[in-house]
């Protein structure tokens, strides 16, 4: 049994539960859930996330420590690999470019040859670029898809975005009798997959078991948890949609109002999120913004042109020839080696260090 | 004749049970790597593991006979002989193939004679003396890379009290003596 | 048998290890992977506080009464003044996409040795010292008081790491491990718990000049005997310059270039070098007594333990009056001078913005920092038809080429050395892809590791590296490794003596010197090595 695992799923269980009954209970509850927690969560997720972001801008760059994964820029008749040893802030902007939005240096790990020995063969690499593609940009564009709540009208973007999403429509006629399926949205199930397949490999690749925290754990199934509850809302429970609108756009404009029939389940949904929003600033999560200020991705790697400024730099002891003429002075000269002062007839006593 | 002749067609299903128990003597998340990745210079230990234990089943089956036994076991014990492994736990691994072969034959008792498999399990124990011997040489090697370094420090402590000239003139490469 | 043992149960008596978290897992130090520690006289020597006689092995390791204190503070301090450290700290996902790119894990199977693993020891730490989180969730969190066994940990992992940047290449946030070790052996530095492989050449460099400890007169001696050398081998004798005040431009290489072999061949390849452009193109060049290492344990000790041997450079390149420095074949040599030499000790003001004397090329890439790597110049050298060069000499090498982790992943100097390479012998093979350039492999014995008692650590850590030229060596015949790496040329030659017997290691311009025709040179009949060249082998003395 895996206890790290096992905690984490507890306790997004407990808060499953705990909401779900208390939402059930009555409208103090559901004020709760519905209003004051998603403000306190969203201000927490504010503030924590701002200053966190200071916090890093606090600290120092005392140097350029760009990493660099290709050809250096030197001389004119050798080609250079821009974008992986940038000299340029543009190439830095290409890079960073890459790397957020393509996750580059993860797909670095990806090997294309395969399929050797007696035993069928996985890439258990591309499976982590892959899988972390289809996480993020499955959970953005639920996201934006989720604009239609805050918004009104809703931007054409976002039905834009809606349209493509969807397939599978049977929903013809669909607002006037409430007949057939809703469009299923490719990117809840995408994220529910890829959840899935997230934390499946922490449980059964040894090595990345080996290295999971709890706190690896708990925002997987807090994630799992939000989109699960969405998907049964929306497919299964059919909640009252017009009803969920008007609370939302009613914590937008200030006015916030607890309209009648929404089922417990939507508070779960709503809590579960202000969880995350909550956890967000303090944990690991915080990657979104860590990779902007990652100094081996985002610095040029044109140290030897431009001087880099250390704002820290003080002064050290060092050695200065002049101490070491002094100490080796006389074998210098014996060995025909040029020195600034010339000796001086001392006995040889004097023979003292200095630091 | 007849044990060869099973051990010929069961060679693949043999050589990777052998594979899995040596890759497993390495910690779990150790071994689902070495056993995991196929790309043989991502992973040296599994692959070399994998092809010395193929090459060495082989050598019993008396296909390659004209290639040294020691030849063949030593990449894999060189590997051993620097990890975390006791002389038993890195030179072993040969025995891990007696098991598979008994009940190999415990379920062909009825057409293989006992004597094939007892001239199997000498052959066995004498590749495991092999490995014992390369083990050893390995370890020597180290032994002496590690006594070099130490001559190499003297070396350079004469030259460093200016006592240089004192050595004959063509200077000993203090790593080679 | 029914009172024996089955051969199964037999052999199981040695069966690894019970699985146990890594948090609790203790760590056992070992023999053949650890390093001694530092001389007391030696960390006196700079300064390097709790300088006393210690073994890791000892029960006690007379640390200071506040060394809890000490840490926590020390860690404090550097989350300040290293963004690098805060962001790595805190952004790690344990994606696992470093695991199974450490040299040392995939050589030593050690779980620890993963990167991430080798990070979290200090993560734990960090969470329960500075984060909100760590201190409520504690072990949940990944949390973990300081404690003596934490600290041992430290020590011994800390030292298993030669800070090669591999993992930073592939971990998708960046985090670059060899910034964590750096961090983590600061800290261990506050506490006297070095290694004597790094502490020794520390004091050594910083009172004269180099590691080994060289005084002024034996340096020149040593070089005196690479003069009467050449003179044999070719027939010319090369003169070098030393602390020569107003020469042009002044050359720093590591010191092991010109105490250990094959090193040594690599050294009197610049000789000869110099000595041609010298006698061709009236080179005015320089070797310093005073700023004789290129090399810098001080790179494996502090930041400010690297400044203060950095300092040097300059400083002599200042009092001598030249206009720019070449720096010789080495690797964490270069990724100071390329990363750091310029931020801590510039600016070079007082130096020009190098040009080549010889071809007029502007070395643009260095006009701050206004220090050249030799593989750029000579590259540039070659590329304007300025050397005569005899590529036949080298025809019994079968050349790879070994990309040291320093110049590759913290300055990107891939093409340079292989243009020479590739102008001086004519066989020429790369090892696979996926193991050199960005990607290469470390030799297993960088950042203060290739002692000896630590030779199986170096061993293991070294096989994939050692693995790829075996792969080399047998299907395309490679007998030579080339190297512009001071380490690599003392550490490889026991990695290949060890995996693959029949590969020696060189420095690039020891093949560039047995290409060279010096003006006025004999009939060569040997190489630098004092081996036949090519076609000669019959013409024995």
């Amino acid at each position: 049994m895996n206890l790290k695992y096992m905690y984490s799923l507890l306790a997004v269980i407990v808060l499953f539960l705990v909401s779900y009954i208390l939402a059930g209970t009555g409208m103090a509850f559901k004020v709760l859930f519905g209003i004051i927690l998603p403000y306190a969560a969203l201000l927490t997720f504010i503030i924590g996330f701002i200053s966190r972001i200071r916090n890093w801008a606090r600290s120092a760059v005392p140097f350029r420590i760009t990493t660099t994964c290709g050809q250096q820029k030197s001389l004119p008749w050798i080609k250079p690999n821009a974008i992986d040893n940038p000299f340029s802030k543009g190439a830095v902007v290409i890079r960073m470019f890459l790397e957020i939005v393509l996750f580059r240096s993860l797909f670095r790990n990806t090997r294309l040859k395969m399929k050797a020995g007696p035993k069928i063969t996985y890439n258990l690499e591309i499976f982590l670029w892959v899988g972390a593609l289809a996480f993020h940009y499955a959970f953005l564009t639920v996201l934006l898809r989720h604009l239609r709540f805050f918004t009104e009208p809703v931007p054409i973007l976002v039905q834009l975005l809606e349209t493509v999403d969807s397939f599978f429509r049977i929903e013809i006629l669909y607002d006037i009798n409430q007949f057939g399926l809703p469009g299923v949205y490719i990117s809840g199930l995408v994220l529910l997959a890829a959840v899935t397949y997230l934390f499946l490999r922490r449980v059964f690749i040894p090595n990345v078991k080996y290295i999971s925290l709890a706190a690896d754990f708990f925002p997987l199934f807090l994630i799992f948890g939000i989109a699960f509850t969405g998907i049964l809302m929306r497919y299964v429970t059919k909640i009252d949609v017009v009803a969920a609108k008007e609370l939302t756009m009613g914590l937008v404009s200030f006015h916030p109002t607890i309209p009648e029939g929404l089922a417990s389940i939507f508070y779960v949904h709503i809590f579960f999120v202000s969880i995350l929003l909550v956890y967000f600033p303090f944990s690991k999560l915080m990657h979104i913004g860590g990779i902007f200020f990652s100094p081996t991705r985002n610095m040029t790697a044109d140290t030897r042109a431009t001087r880099h400024i250390n704002p820290w730099n003080y002064p050290v002891h060092v050695h200065t020839y002049e101490e070491y003429e002094d100490e080796f002075r006389e074998k210098m000269v014996e060995a025909g080696l040029p020195v600034v002062k010339q000796p001086v007839e001392t006995p040889p006593e004097e023979t003292e260090k200095k630091e | 004749m007849e044990l060869t002749a099973l051990l010929e067609k069961k060679k693949e299903t043999i050589v990777n049970e052998w594979f899995e128990q040596v890759i497993q003597t390495y910690a779990p998340d150790t071994a689902m790597f070495y056993q995991g990745q196929k790309d043989a210079f991502a992973n040296p230990v599994g692959s070399t593991t994998r092809h010395a234990l193929t090459r060495l089943f082989n050598l019993l089956l008396k296909h390659n006979e004209n290639e040294s036994p020691a030849a063949i076991i030593d990449p894999l014990i060189r590997i051993r002989a620097v990890q975390n492994f006791t002389p038993t736990q890195a030179a072993g691994f040969v025995f891990f193939l007696k098991p598979i072969v008994r009940n190999l034959y415990k379920k062909n008792q009825k057409k293989i004679h006992f004597d094939e498999l007892l001239a199997l399990e000498s052959r066995i124990d004498m590749l495991a003396l092999t490995g014992f011997d390369v083990f050893m040489a390995c370890r020597e090697k180290i032994y002496s890379m590690k006594t070099n370094v130490e001559r190499d420090k003297i070396y350079k402590a004469f030259a460093r009290a200016g006592l240089i000239k004192e050595v004959p003139a063509d200077e000993p490469d203090p790593k080679f003596i | 048998m029914s009172d024996l043992l089955k051969p199964e149960e037999l052999y199981k008596t040695d069966s690894r290890p019970p699985r146990t978290d890594w948090m609790d897992t203790p760590v056992e130090i070992r023999r053949g992977i650890a390093c001694y520690a530092g001389n007391p006289k030696s960390l006196e020597y700079v300064g390097l506080p709790n300088a006393r006689k210690w073994s890791c092995f000892d029960e006690d390791w007379q640390l200071p009464e506040n060394w809890q204190e000490i840490i926590h503070e020390g860690f404090k301090e550097r989350l300040e003044k290293f963004r690098s450290f805060k962001v790595f700290m805190d952004i790690c996902v344990r994606c696992g996409a470093c695991a199974d790119k450490c040299h040392f894990f995939i050589g030593t199977g050690d779980p620890k040795n993963m990167p991430v693993l080798r990070a979290e020891l200090l993560r734990s730490i960090y969470r329960n010292d500075f984060t909100r989180a760590g201190k409520i969730l504690g072990k949940l969190g990944g949390a973990r008081p300081m404690t003596l066994e934490v600290l041992r940990e430290w020590w011994y992992y800390m030292f298993q790491c030669s800070e090669c940047r591999r993992c930073s290449v592939f971990c998708p946030y960046g985090i670059d491990t060899a910034e964590i070790t750096m961090m983590g052996r600061e800290l261990l530095n506050l506490l006297g718990l070095n290694i004597d492989w790094i502490a020794t050449p520390v004091a050594n460099c910083y009172r004269t000049g180099n590691h080994l400890g060289i005084q002024p007169h034996a340096f020149k001696d040593m070089l005196e005997f690479f003069q009467e050398d050449i003179e044999e081998i070719t027939g010319v004798l090369v003169e070098p310059q030393y602390n020569k005040v107003g020469a042009d431009i002044l050359f720093i290489t590591p010191s092991g270039d010109v105490f250990a072999d094959p090193g040594t061949y690599t050294c009197m390849g610049y000789m000869m070098l110099f000595h041609y452009l010298k006698e061709k193109y009236g080179f005015d060049i320089t070797w310093s007594t005073y700023a004789s290492e290129g090399g810098n344990f001080g790179f494996f000790t502090s930041h400010e333990m690297m400044k203060r041997l950095n300092a040097k450079m300059y400083a002599e390149a200042k009092r001598l009056g030249v206009k720019w420095i070449i720096g010789g074949e080495c690797g964490h040599m270069w990724r100071v001078i390329n990363q750091y030499m310029d931020t801590m000790n510039g600016p070079a003001d007082f130096l020009e913005e190098p040009v080549s004397p010889i071809t007029g090329t502007k070395f643009e890439n260095a006009k701050s920092t206004k220090m050249v790597h030799i593989t750029e110049f000579t590259a540039d050298l070659i590329k304007h038809g300025k050397l005569e060069l005899d590529k036949s000499r080298n025809d019994n090498l079968s050349v790879t080429f070994h990309d040291s982790c320093n110049p590759a992943r913290g300055m990107g100097l891939l093409d340079e050395p292989r243009y020479v390479i590739q102008n001086v012998c004519n066989k020429f093979h790369e090892m696979p892809a996926g193991t050199i350039r960005e990607q290469t492999f470390c030799c297993g014995s960088g950042s203060g590791l290739n002692a000896g008692e630590d030779m199986e650590l170096r061993m293991a850590g070294g096989l994939p590296r050692a693995n790829a030229v075996k792969s080399v060596h047998e299907s395309k015949g490679v007998n030579t490794l080339a190297t512009i790496c001071a380490i690599d040329r003392a550490a490889l030659p026991d990695l290949m003596s060890y995996w693959v017997p029949e590969v020696e290691v060189y420095g690039v311009h020891e093949m560039v010197a047995n290409a060279l025709i010096l003006q006025g040179e004999k009939d060569r009949d040997t190489d630098l090595r004092g081996e036949p060249l090519p076609g000669m082998e019959d013409s024995d003395e």
